[in-house]
């Protein structure tokens, strides 16, 4: 089972590679970590973070307290997009979809989340909830994410840091996304949104608090692990596509 | 811009309780609203209190003797889990230092029934 | 000039096909040369000289253009008749 941490927040080389390495530590056979729009030119480092964790892997110091890094962890760079409007959405969306593995969008405003389930250059659509008094997402968003294979992420950080009221609203939306999963079958992403590492959680912690907003262990289990491989798989061929259908094979 | 409302099949029963409150001081509506939900939360917890779906509909001030204040109003909840909303409503007895007391009057399918039969009844 | 960027709008009769995909199992693995093509259907002749008609709909293409490059090409997008097919919009990915 390969579980993936879709959402980290990269700040600077400090707290990535602890993030990392703590990730690694859980259980975790992937992450990726998302920069906004500003950070994103100047991400050099990822490599040597690698570099770094797979030496130190092979001889641990005698004070650390992880195991061995293991060689075939996958990590990727993402952008994650605030738009004002509409125009300001798509003009980044043209801008950042040829560099980076995965493109993020931060939902909260309803033409905002309306323009990203309609996009299909868009991978995530994240926290469409954010600000609102209602889930963010509707049956006809829902219908356009499943045709346009656009993730709606469900952000576990919001259900941590809240409380009482806020805490019994969040599951609410969780349970209004996860209604609408079950219809229209759009992918849906469980994911930490950790930005140290007090907020990383292992994955079967994560879908065991799944079970208290209407989310089976096998749908939970999928959204943590397959979900996340075939949206990086599909990247990686989208180079080579042309149009929806038309693929270039390289020989 | 607004949500297109859902379609019936994915929208979810719903039922309105009537309730009135009786209290030592003037409450409004946002108080009204803290004092259900931190019942129902203490009680249930905040895994079952997010499946209830609560919602403050409306608020009437009636005339009532001198020292106390009496309310009426009507909550939506999700059907099914009246009894549960009901049980958590009965046993408030205090907000910020002051008697209050909440009775529910009965529960209904539609808001206008509600304040037609529990509400506004002419004597 | 045939390039995969113009070859779904382009006329196919004369191209190098081959099959790799297909709900119908007795479809995958023919290749041939394209001879003919109506809005649904498109004729391949086989080595030996037979001829098959394909539906397109329900079968995934490869296409070789001249400059020996392949091109995979879902069989939903070519349905149309070849005059329509210069007009028609597609989606962008």
């Amino acid at each position: 089972m390969k579980f993936f941490d879709c959402h980290l927040y990269g700040k600077n080389y400090e707290s990535d590679y602890r993030l990392i390495e703590e990730s690694s530590r859980l259980g975790y056979s992937g992450a990726s970590l998302f920069y906004s729009t500003d950070n994103y030119q100047s991400v050099d480092y990822l490599e040597t973070i690698n570099e770094n964790l797979l030496a130190r892997g092979t001889h641990p110091p005698e004070d650390t307290p992880s195991p061995d890094f293991s060689s075939d962890f996958h990590l990727v760079a993402g952008v994650e997009i605030r738009p004002k409007h509409g125009e300001d959405l798509r003009k980044k969306i043209n801008k950042f979809r040829k560099k980076s593995d995965l493109l993020m969008v931060l939902g909260g405003d309803l033409k905002i989340n309306r323009a990203s389930c309609e996009n299909s250059k868009v991978d995530i659509l994240s926290r469409p909830y954010l600000k609102r008094r209602d889930c963010g997402i509707n049956h006809v968003f829902a219908k356009e994410a499943a045709r346009n294979n656009v993730a709606i992420e469900l952000n576990m950080s919001d259900i941590l840091r809240s409380q009482s009221v806020f805490r019994s609203k969040m599951l609410a939306h969780f349970r209004e996304i996860i209604k609408l999963h079950k219809k229209f079958h759009f992918p849906v992403l469980i994911t930490s949104g950790a930005s140290s590492i007090y907020d990383l959680r292992t994955p079967r912690d994560l879908v065991a608090v799944a079970n208290c907003f209407g989310m089976a262990p096998e749908d939970a289990i999928l959204s943590l692990s397959n979900v996340p491989w075939s949206i990086l798989e599909f990247n990686q061929q989208r180079k080579n596509m042309i149009i929806a259908g038309v693929k270039r094979i390289e020989s | 811009m607004k949500l297109k409302i859902l379609p019936p099949t994915l929208r979810g029963d719903k039922r309105y309780i009537a309730f009135e409150v009786i209290s030592q001081n003037h409450l409004f509506r946002d108080d009204l609203i803290n004092i259900i939900w931190d019942a129902c939360l203490k009680i249930h917890g905040e895994c079952e209190t997010s499946k209830f779906r609560l919602w403050m509909m409306r608020i009437w001030d009636c005339p009532s003797n001198p020292g106390n204040f009496f309310l009426k109003g009507i909550l939506q909840c999700n059907r099914g889990d009246e009894e549960k909303v009901r049980a958590a409503m009965c046993l408030i007895h205090h907000y910020k230092g002051n008697r209050v007391v909440f009775h529910t009057l009965g529960f209904s399918g539609t808001i206008r029934a509600a304040t037609q039969n529990f509400i506004k009844p002419m004597a | 000039m045939i390039t995969p960027h113009n070859i779904f709008r382009h006329e196919i009769i004369g191209l190098n096909v081959e099959i790799t995909e297909s709900s119908h199992d007795g479809l995958v693995g023919i290749k041939g040369k394209v001879v003919d093509e109506t809005r649904n259907t498109i004729r391949v002749e086989v080595r030996g000289g037979r001829e098959t008609l394909i539906a397109k709909d329900n079968a995934i293409f490869q296409f070789l253009t001249p400059d020996g490059e392949k091109v995979e090409i879902d069989g939903k997008i070519l349905v149309s008749r070849p005059e329509d097919r210069i007009k028609k919009k597609f989606r962008k990915i």
